[in-house]
């Protein structure tokens, strides 16, 4: 065994001189930490609908950024991290005019809307190589729901690598809702929760670096493209985050230090009335909207993001970067970097002040009337695991395969109700997604989910079951259901639905 | 291994990895497809019988000890693979399914940061990961005065990790039981 001596240490150490950029980024981490949410929003940064027609063009490039005062190279739209915001209200036509600089093939999925998952709407079969223009278009039905709603790359087999870019962007989809008074009255703010890990040159890790297996995960958290910015509440005030989990695997255990907030919606679905929140788990895909109501002693309060373990093939809790990144993950295994990437690390995503008062707002008493689905007339089962194939080796599984872009994996009628029980089998945390409608949650592991909320993203932990309740409705053709750790669906654990 | 600067080289000899680590991992995609509304987008799918680059015997005069003691949770699919590998270079595998693993780590000195999905004890060594067996009668040869190798994490291509035809670069790391680390090996490719 060949002892590192003084010389090779040496050069190991020139080698290594591009870490200096990532320690002296620890070290003015603070001074970056201010960032500033009050700025008068860049144009180009939201895109709305007038005269019910949502168009614009939408480059994927390559482009410099700002991400946390430091110099990076992002996969983006437009040039922005994050995406621009789109906005429409329900019955829109949409007309996005997308061009690939990017230089990989690419396409675009609109993560919870219901839309149609063929042609030029939501379909995720689609590739547009590179040098390429689509033209996206499709009308929001009259009963889309209205709310947080995002759009990503989905081409299997790239998807972790092209979010983990930077590719991502809301699309909010506005109404009655934000009518409500008290809804109206607050004040509006948008969180687009992403994580990166940059090389030394400020570009994304390479894959073959990132712990593929576990999904990879970057040490550096921007909120909005900063790091730690603040938001304004006015005291006696509503504040409303609508926060999206834009993250390829990392999951956020979300609490606002010292203060309580009232969740208003799950994945762009309103719940029936605000439910007070200590905590809220989004995982990747998942999306919150929360009421913050200034009626504490005026101050700072950190929007912190705790300790999570979604497991990992019996891996010790903290302190885990070496054996969650790779060793040769570079950066992964820098001790600066493992300090304030423990997975017991407590962390701020953001601050909020309280700023002048205003007239007292209250929280609104009802938001909407969540229907209960009739009884299924089908009981599916779905089990997630990963493990050894005949036809790929290692791969992420459901019900034993993995994906195979060709199978249709679960046919399905058009107006039927189907319960789909979900099993975790393995040792990691599963988030499962499925594509075009919303479900609701039937049970956990045999006991009765009592949140009526309808949702797109469902966690399903190592171990447990989970029932959902989903109606096939208005549009026939094939689309997907995986799971969003986009590591994990790139490496198989996706199926194909068709719904006839 | 006093001249071990742990923390130093830990972070070091990563850097250089990372830099002098060519890519050797490459997704599969299909050519020759255009933006129509095709969908065989992982058409390529083999259907090859399962051939490992691991299976190959490169320790042919190994004569130490082949019993080992492999610790793994019971819904750890992979490691069952790597029992495999391991057999196959003609150790004896003794499989204990607990859960209780992360006490088997601490006992045996296995540096948190180094952990992988199961943990093998062999001549009192700890073998953590998936690790290329005849890494293992190599560091056994040697007898030296450390207290294990390890493959942190699950980097795809290592035996047991087999992915059609993704290999993460990875290193074979060796530690003591002050959880100093230096490189045993390093496969930039295989």
């Amino acid at each position: 065994m060949a002892k590192i001596n003084r010389r090779q240490f040496l050069v190991l150490s020139a080698a290594g001189a591009g870490s200096a950029i990532f320690a002296s980024y620890t070290q003015r981490r603070a001074s970056y930490s201010q960032g500033s949410s009050n700025s008068p929003l860049d144009l180009s940064k939201l895109h709305h609908s007038s005269n019910g027609l949502l168009e614009l063009d939408l480059e994927a490039s390559e482009s410099p950024v700002n991400l946390g005062g430091k110099r990076a190279y992002l996969l983006t739209y437009n040039g922005h991290i994050p995406a621009p915001r789109l906005e429409a209200k329900p019955g829109d036509k949409v007309r996005i005019h997308f061009t690939n600089n990017l230089s990989q093939p690419t396409n675009l999925h609109y993560h919870g809307l219901h839309i149609p998952p063929t042609g030029k709407a939501d379909n995720v079969f689609l590739r547009i190589n590179p040098g390429e223009k689509f033209t996206y278009e499709f009308d929001l039905a009259k009963n889309q729901a209205e709310g947080t709603f995002w759009y990503h790359p989905h081409l299997h087999g790239l998807v972790a690598e092209q979010l983990f870019g930077g590719l991502a962007g809301l699309f909010i989809v506005r109404g009655e809702l934000d009518e409500i008074p008290e809804i109206k009255a607050a004040k509006e703010e948008f969180l687009v929760l992403q994580d990166f890990a940059l090389d030394n040159y400020g570009r994304p890790m390479d894959s073959g670096h990132m712990s593929l297996m576990m999904g990879r995960e970057g040490d550096l958290i921007a909120v909005n493209g900063q790091i730690n910015p603040s938001f304004s509440l006015p005291a006696n005030g509503l504040l409303r985050l609508r926060i999206l989990n834009g993250s390829t695997s990392r999951f956020y255990r979300l609490s606002l230090e010292n203060h309580p907030f009232y969740q208003i919606a799950t994945d762009g679905n309103s719940l029936n009335e605000p439910i007070e929140v200590s905590e809220l788990l989004l995982t990747p895909g998942q999306r919150a909207d929360v009421l913050v109501k200034g009626d504490r002693q005026p101050g700072q309060y950190r929007l912190l993001n705790l300790p999570y373990d979604r497991g990992g093939m019996g891996m010790m809790g903290g302190g885990m970067m070496c054996g969650r990144g790779m060793m040769g993950g570079g950066m992964m295994c820098d001790r600066g970097m493992m300090d304030r990437n423990d997975r017991n690390a407590t962390i701020a995503l953001a601050t909020v002040n309280y700023e002048s008062s205003v007239k007292s707002i209250d929280l609104p008493n009802k938001i909407t009337s969540i229907p209960a689905l009739p009884e299924p007339m089908q009981v599916r089962h779905f089990e997630l695991n990963h493990g050894m194939t005949p036809a790929v080796g290692m791969a992420f599984l459901i019900n034993g395969e993995p994906y195979s872009g060709e199978l249709i994996n679960t046919q399905v009628r058009l107006d039927t109700v189907e319960d789909w029980e979900i099993t975790n089998t393995g040792v990691m945390d599963h988030p499962f997604h499925v594509h075009v409608n919303s479900f609701q949650v039937i049970s956990r592991n045999g006991r009765s989910e009592s949140l009526p909320a309808w949702r797109d993203t469902v966690l399903v932990r190592r171990g447990e079951t989970v029932r959902i309740r989903i109606r096939f409705q208005d549009f026939t053709g094939k689309t997907v259901y995986h799971c969003h750790i986009l590591d994990h669906e790139d490496l198989g654990m996706m199926g194909i639905m068709k719904i006839r | 291994m006093s001249k071990l600067l742990p923390k130093i080289i830990f972070t070091s000899i990563a850097i250089a990895s990372a830099i002098g680590g060519a890519i050797y991992f490459s997704w599969t995609i299909a050519e020759n497809q255009t933006a129509s509304n095709q969908n065989s987008i992982a058409k390529d799918t083999k259907t090859a019988s399962f051939v490992s680059v691991w299976d190959e015997e490169t320790e042919p005069s190994y004569s130490g000890t082949k019993e080992m003691t492999v610790y793994r949770s019971p819904n750890c699919g992979c490691c069952g693979v790597w029992i495999e590998h391991a057999e196959k270079h003609g150790f004896k595998v003794k499989d204990i399914k607990t859960e209780q693993i992360e006490a088997i780590k601490q006992k045996y000195n296995v540096p948190p940061q180094l952990a992988a999905c199961h943990t093998t004890i062999i001549d009192g060594y700890a073998i953590e990961g998936h690790i290329p067996a005849d890494d293992i009668k190599r560091f056994l040869k040697e007898k030296p005065k450390l207290a294990g190798l390890a493959v942190p994490g699950m980097p795809l291509g290592t035996p047991g990790m087999e992915a059609r035809d993704m290999k993460q670069p990875f290193q074979v790391l060796a530690f003591n039981n002050k959880g100093e680390v230096q490189i045993f090996k390093e496969y930039q490719s295989y």
